[in-house]
């Protein structure tokens, strides 16, 4: 016995729901539902031990009126613009690099890459030991060419810069890679045809190169911008948002609320906020990317 | 279409079997949990101990406690870094373990949770007692109750190079007792041209509250504290600024560095020769011993200093305890444990394993501390307890940085006190 094509395709429907229903259920149950609990328990009291005590907008004032919040926020901005902005430029030059047929190429590729395959706390740590400045052959090199003693860790104005140098270098091999995908995929005969009407190699790359790759650069910047909003490890494991608070990002201080204060009310708060943010930068990056197709 | 049936058939038997396993699943669990609860086992939970700490505990120590008692202990650790945060949400959710090890200002923290059970019954008929040092003992109470016993201490005093001293001109019977004379120990180092010469004194900054533990010395030796008596802060007041305005003059006068901030890894500064005097405690023995052997032979321990000459020296020590979580099972079972790791022949292991100082008095001439300058045990009695606020892990990080503000001369010492009670305030809902 066969099924009419009607049936046929709503049992095909209903297989199709029932195959994606296990995915849906785990996408809801680790992103959806905490998202909701977060929103929730930010209008609360809660330190884990006795009942969330509802307290309205507070946390969100206090929140607001306190400066080590504010200076966080700063940082936060600081480190993604710093080093998705360094990051993105210093990709595609060396995916430009690496596009070229170089003698050793692959292994160069790799030895770029390979700092994305460790983990962040392995980084760090590190990068901890190079810059320290006792022993760290990085500080003794710039102290050998320059005669200062430098602190990268520990010096206020130094620090932040410090983990945004050792984050890029941490992932500039992914972003790379991608940059370098695409840059595979550039029709040769168009550049082949600018070149022979003259065209200089920057006018190549800006007028050829750049609009062909611009998709993949902004998957490069929205991600990797989104991804550096999120920054923890790094201060976590080298300076400890410190000195004086100057690497102490969003992420530590709702770390700090949560497990320290065990305020997990004015967490949560700091969890929306920095959600809140991810969002619209999110959608600023992708109408930028938007506009700049149109225009082109 | 056969083809299709028989394969939901398949699907069906598969949904069946997990949901069959899903529903099972609890019970399976619940009765291996029901076991390890049971009245004959206890589980115990340390941060940081080292492979020796553990090997101790799992060959030696537990099997011993279990021949006595017929109570098997399962043993748990895990990192300092993220210590609290694991006791306090396992607490919460009814997972600690019954006996627990605590951080040296984590005791009103959890008892103000109610997350510890308290054990002035238990201590009530305990002959021991008065072999440990009362202030010792005090540090782990909270509001009039006692939750826990200390298993070790890191007594703070003033330690010094002699050798470097000595290159200064001062021998062991010039140490400094009060802060003029610690001062003018520090310029005549650095006016030595030795090694430590530009960094005479090391106050302790490092990437966690190493300069709260100064300024907590410095604040007590000047007679003030940390809150008044109506529980409001108070390190603005006279005595919390004249400590902070002796500690900001050495930075300013070059007899400190702020970028001196030791990363935990290698000899400390003192270790290293790289200064001639520091606050520290018996870790900096540990210290030695570990990257620099030499130099255990050039550490002196002094007296803790007092603010004026022939004032009481004074000093605080960041005790590491035993608790008892207010959900054990068995707490009769983990208070004869508690007992058991607190009896003289265990603690002196222990104190040495773990790298601190006994916190029984009669353990001053402990082996392991033979040859070891006697001003380190002897500091134990200047010590004063901590304040026992449920804040305190949130405050002492609130101190540190602004004490680092001050020292960095981003705000006055005065301003930054009084910023800094202004935000203890707002953190104790006052």
């Amino acid at each position: 016995m066969s099924a009419s094509p009607s049936r046929y395709k709503a049992q095909v429907r209903r297989a199709g729901l029932i195959l994606v229903s296990p995915a849906m259920v785990m996408v809801f149950i680790i992103s959806v539902l905490p998202l909701g609990v977060a929103i929730v328990l930010s209008f609360t009291r809660y330190d884990l031990f006795t009942a969330p005590r509802f307290t309205g907008i507070s946390n969100y004032i206090e929140l607001f009126s306190d400066p080590v919040f504010w200076q966080a926020a700063g940082n936060t901005v600081t480190f993604a613009v710093g080093q998705v902005g360094i990051g993105t430029v210093v990709a595609i030059a060396v995916a430009l690099l690496f596009n070229k047929a170089l003698a050793g190429g692959g292994i160069m590729r790799t030895l770029v890459y390979i700092p994305q395959a460790a983990s962040y706390v392995v980084v760090a740590l590190l990068w901890t030991m190079l810059l320290d400045p006792s022993i760290g052959p990085i500080t003794h090199a710039v102290r050998a060419l320059s005669g200062v003693q430098p602190y990268f860790l520990t010096d206020a104005h130094l620090a932040m810069p410090s983990i945004v140098v050792l984050s890029l270098w941490r992932n500039l091999g992914y972003f790379m890679i991608i940059i370098l995908a695409a840059l595979k995929a550039v029709p040769r005969e168009l550049l082949e045809a600018a070149e022979i009407d003259g065209a200089r190699p920057a006018e190549r790359f800006f007028y050829i190169t750049l609009p062909e790759i611009r998709s993949a650069v902004v998957f490069v910047v929205i991600t990797w911008f989104l991804g550096a909003l999120q920054m923890f490890t790094q201060s976590y494991v080298m300076t400890a948002g410190g000195p004086v608070n100057a690497t102490k990002t969003l992420v530590y201080i709702m770390y700090e609320q949560a497990f320290a204060a065990l305020n997990i009310g004015r967490a949560s708060a700091i969890a929306v906020l920095l959600f809140g943010a991810v969002v619209v930068a999110s959608l600023m990056l992708r109408l930028a990317g938007a506009l700049s197709r149109r225009a082109a | 279409m056969a083809n299709f049936d028989k394969t939901q058939v398949s699907r069906r038997s598969v949904l069946k079997v997990g949901a069959m396993a899903a529903v099972a699943a609890p019970f399976v669990l619940n009765a291996g949990r029901s076991l390890a609860a049971s009245g004959d086992s206890l589980s115990i939970m340390l941060f940081g101990p080292s492979a020796d700490v553990v090997n101790a505990f799992k060959k030696d120590l537990l099997p011993a406690f279990g021949k006595d008692t017929g109570i098997e202990v399962s043993f748990q650790q895990s990192d300092w870094g993220s210590g609290f945060q694991k006791i306090a949400t396992a607490a919460a959710s009814g997972t600690l373990a019954d006996v627990v090890m605590l951080g040296g200002i984590w005791t009103a923290p959890l008892a103000s949770k109610s997350a510890l059970l308290p054990i002035d019954s238990y201590m009530a008929g305990w002959a021991d007692k008065s072999n440990f040092y009362d202030s010792m003992i005090a540090d782990g109470s909270y509001d009039g109750k006692n939750y826990a016993l200390p298993l070790y201490a890191d007594t703070r005093t003033a330690l010094y190079r002699k050798d470097l001293l000595s290159a200064a001109g001062m021998g062991e019977g010039d140490l400094p007792s009060d802060w003029d004379s610690y001062r003018a120990a520090a310029q005549k180092v650095a006016a030595s041209g030795s090694s430590a010469a530009a960094t005479p004194v090391y106050w302790g900054q490092d990437r966690s509250i190493g300069l709260q533990q100064t300024y907590a010395q410095l604040i007590l030796q000047a007679g003030g504290s940390y809150f008044g008596a109506d529980g409001s802060s108070q390190f603005a007041s006279d005595q919390g600024v004249a400590a902070l305005d002796y500690l900001v003059s050495f930075f300013k006068d070059g007899l400190a560095n702020v970028n001196q901030i030791y990363t935990g890894a290698g000899p400390n500064p003192l270790v290293a020769g790289a200064s001639a005097a520091n606050f520290g405690g018996f870790n900096t023995i540990t210290n030695a011993r570990a990257n620099a052997p030499d130099a255990e032979k050039q550490i002196v321990a002094g007296t803790p200093l007092a603010a004026e000459k022939g004032g009481t020296p004074t000093t605080s020590a960041w005790i590491n305890k035993l608790g008892i979580s207010a959900h054990a099972k068995n707490p009769d079972g983990a208070w004869q444990l508690i007992q058991f790791l607190m009896t003289r022949d265990v603690a002196e292991k222990l104190a040495y394993l773990f790298g601190g100082l006994p916190a029984r008095k009669d353990l001053a001439d402990a082996k392991y501390l033979e040859g070891v300058s006697p001003g380190f045990t002897a500091a134990s009695q200047y010590v004063v307890p901590q304040p026992p606020s449920p804040n305190m892990l949130v405050i002492a990080k609130e101190i540190n940085t602004a004490v680092e503000k001050a020292v960095r001369m981003e705000a006055e010492p005065k301003a930054a006190l009084s910023e800094l009670d202004a935000r203890i305030d707002q953190i104790n809902g006052r």
